[in-house]
């Protein structure tokens, strides 16, 4: 008798997990399938809102969350779901949470992530998963969309290569500085930062005479700041989010403000979302940035008035990049008849971007990178209130600074420069 | 010179607001025997109340009274309901304090959101001392006169008052002290309250320059057993100089070798554990 159970137990066994197996993977490609009108088109964000850039990540799903409202939830007649997730500022959170989107949320597209080192540990798995992605937060290491490319990976943000250079040759050319001493986050992102406008100012006749790189969580910058030499003509920061809060503060405190300009090689310190909380020791800051508020458009007026009454805040860069990622995917929708799911004309259609995006005209180029004009800013106090104001506008620049890709991949990378300076 | 000045001013303040941090943890394990993990959360959750404190009224003062205060209670409460009934279970009481460092994690992450908060400082004290060619900030300056403060302040009660000579006493044996008559359950529990009081306050204090925000529990208690461990456990006088040692060697070590910043808290510790486990003035046999 106990044989005879046995042998029941086990087949009834075997032919549930058959069943499960052949019901799963039924629904699975049902959904590739299923009539384009029917299921809901899922995007994943993904932002560090947790962590010392929470403030900025909490403009990546405010930008996302604006575009869905203004287009009533619906992209080529379907419905559009966010579904959100926090990595922490972790790289390795950030790929546990891909898969989470990718394998259980069944996500078409992913959208976010501001910390670079987060979308080197996920690019692979994108790729090998064919989940298109449109970096959007910043993540603005040059390797994304340089190195190996990936047909998956876009990028609507900025790069280092890209948007401090024109500030390396301002600060020699109008700023009349000669000498600089870089400081940035001990992070891939930043450091590529410090390493563009380095670069660039050298270039233009400056030099760079020290390197500084402070890990991500210094709380205590006095040990930077007592090593900054007196005699530089200016310091280049990418201290990010609220580390960059505590530096210009303490910077001001060691009696540095107003002796030695500092200038931000990106949005760290002065994107409006971290900018009020850095207070008047930003003041006479000059920044590099894709995107301000500022800026005098229809298009961006409308935006921030949108952002303004739906937030309370005005928007800063990656709400800006996330919104024109969301507006991308909906062009894209809306040249493929909303089917998401046809994956090689959905990405063919995304590489055609053309959008008249709040900060201006955006297209990518053949490595699937924004180009876009780059503004530089002086925080200046108006009032009571404290806001970048924008002096110089470079137009229609890419992540190859005008060089052919060929050309440009020939140049050291940015981020083998590190501690080449000063030597 | 000025560069010598200055690092060393740095590091001492830097030192004093680790002695702040890691004498609590040092005594109630000197007393209890037990790594109060929950440490860092009373350091957290002082530095996110305090915050609110200061935005909502706006007085630094009020915060650095009232909010260890509140911790305190906490403390109390915690220990004469949660720990007290696991007497003589030390591992079971450091598992409950570890408990209840991730309840606090989440509850502080749940209210005051991901970001990250600075403490104002008072305005008295957010501008810069300027003696010959050094510009110093005037906070850190408070923060080492308070420092040593406490620090006499605790050498007082420890050495002046029957609660300290009791303290000391039950450091050294604690059965004797039991034998004596005295009730160790009570002084425990004041003694973990007053942990509580010194992490909290280390929170205000140590608010402007470290902040409050999610993870810093942890790492403020890495760094207070770090402090802990050089100095010695159960030792005031140890987590003194112990905490002036890292701050030193930190504060030094970041400004000449900053490849090895990681590196820098980790190394003394490494060191004296190889060399003299007990820590410089340990009692702890």
């Amino acid at each position: 008798m106990p044989k005879r159970k046995h042998a029941v137990t086990l087949s009834v066994g075997v032919l549930t997990i058959l069943v499960a197996a052949a019901t799963g993977g039924m629904s699975r490609g049902a959904s590739a399938q299923a009539p384009a009108a029917r299921t809901p088109i899922k995007i994943g964000v993904l932002s560090p809102l947790s962590g010392p850039l929470a403030a900025l990540a909490r403009d990546v799903v405010d930008g996302a969350r604006l575009y869905v409202d203004e287009v009533h939830g619906e992209m080529a007649g379907r419905k559009v779901e966010l579904i959100v997730e926090d990595y922490e500022f972790k790289a390795a959170v950030a790929l546990t949470k891909t898969k989470k989107l990718v394998e259980r949320d069944q996500v078409h597209v992913v959208v976010g992530v501001i910390l670079s080192a987060a979308v080197l540990a996920m690019k692979d798995y994108i790729h090998a998963h064919e989940v298109p992605f449109i970096v959007s937060g910043a993540a603005v290491a040059e390797s994304i969309t340089m190195e190996k490319p990936s047909p998956y990976v876009f990028r609507t943000s900025f790069s280092a290569s890209q948007v401090p250079p024109p500030l390396g040759k301002f600060v020699y050319d109008k700023l009349k500085a000669r000498t600089a001493t870089v400081i940035a986050g001990d992070t891939v992102g930043t450091i590529e930062l410090v390493m563009g406008f380095a670069r660039a100012f050298e270039e233009a006749g400056g030099k760079v005479v020290q390197e500084l790189y402070p890990p991500i969580g210094t709380t205590d910058f006095g040990p930077y700041i007592g090593k900054i030499r007196r005699d530089v003509g200016v310091v280049a920061t990418l201290v990010p989010g609220a580390d960059g809060i505590r530096f210009i503060k303490q910077y001001e405190e060691f009696g540095l403000k107003g002796k030695i300009t500092v200038v931000d090689t990106a949005p760290g310190i002065t994107d409006i979302a971290v900018l009020p909380a850095a207070g008047p020791s930003a003041v006479g800051m000059y920044a590099a940035n894709a995107y301000v508020h500022t800026i005098k458009s229809p298009a961006n007026e409308k935006f921030v008035r949108a952002f303004r009454a739906k937030t309370g805040r005005d928007p800063g860069g990656p709400g800006e990049y996330t919104y024109s990622a969301l507006a991308a995917i909906n062009q894209a929708l809306g040249a493929t008849g909303g089917n998401i799911e046809a994956k090689a004309k959905f990405l063919e259609a995304l590489r055609r971007m053309d959008l008249e995006a709040p900060r201006g005209r955006i297209r990518f180029d053949r490595y699937q990178h924004v180009i876009q004009d780059v503004i530089i800013t002086r925080i200046d106090k108006v009032g009571d209130q404290i806001v970048p104001v924008a002096v110089e506008t470079v137009r229609g620049v890419d992540q190859f600074l005008g060089l052919s890709p060929e050309e440009y991949l020939k140049r050291p990378r940015l981020i083998a420069l590190k501690g080449t300076f000063g030597k | 010179m000025d560069f010598w000045i200055v690092q060393s001013l740095n590091g001492i303040a830097f030192g004093m607001l680790l002695f702040l941090l890691a004498a609590g943890l040092s005594l109630v394990f000197g007393l209890m025997r037990i790594v109060n993990l929950t440490h860092g959360s009373f350091y957290l959750l002082g530095a996110y109340i305090g915050f609110t404190v200061i935005g909502r009224t706006g007085s630094f003062l009020l915060a650095v009274v009232v909010v260890p205060l509140g911790i305190a209670a906490l403390g109390l409460v915690m220990h004469r309901f949660l720990l007290r009934r696991f007497q003589g279970a030390e591992l079971s009481q450091v598992l409950l304090t570890f408990g209840a460092l991730f309840i606090f994690a989440d509850v502080s992450l749940w209210y005051w959101g991901g970001y990250s908060h600075v403490l104002s400082k008072p305005a008295f004290l957010a501008g810069s001392l300027t003696i010959g060619t050094i510009v110093f900030p005037a906070y850190r300056i408070f923060v080492i006169v308070t420092g040593v403060i406490i620090a006499l302040l605790f050498w007082l009660i420890l050495e002046r008052t029957t609660l300290g000579s009791m303290i000391r006493a039950g450091v050294d044996d604690e059965e004797m002290v039991r034998g004596l008559g005295i009730n160790t359950p009570r002084l425990f529990t004041a003694v973990f309250a007053l942990g509580a009081f010194l992490a909290a306050l280390s929170g205000i204090i140590g608010g402007p320059l470290v902040g409050a925000y999610p993870g810093a529990d942890f790492e403020v208690l890495l760094l207070a057993l770090v402090v802990v461990i050089i100095g010695g456990l159960g030792s005031i006088g140890g987590a003194f100089v112990g905490s002036l040692l890292v701050g030193l060697i930190d504060t030094f070590g970041r400004a000449l070798v900053p490849e090895l910043a990681m590196f820098t808290i980790f190394a003394p510790m490494a060191i004296i554990l190889a060399l003299r486990p007990r820590g410089l003035f340990g009692r702890i046999r």
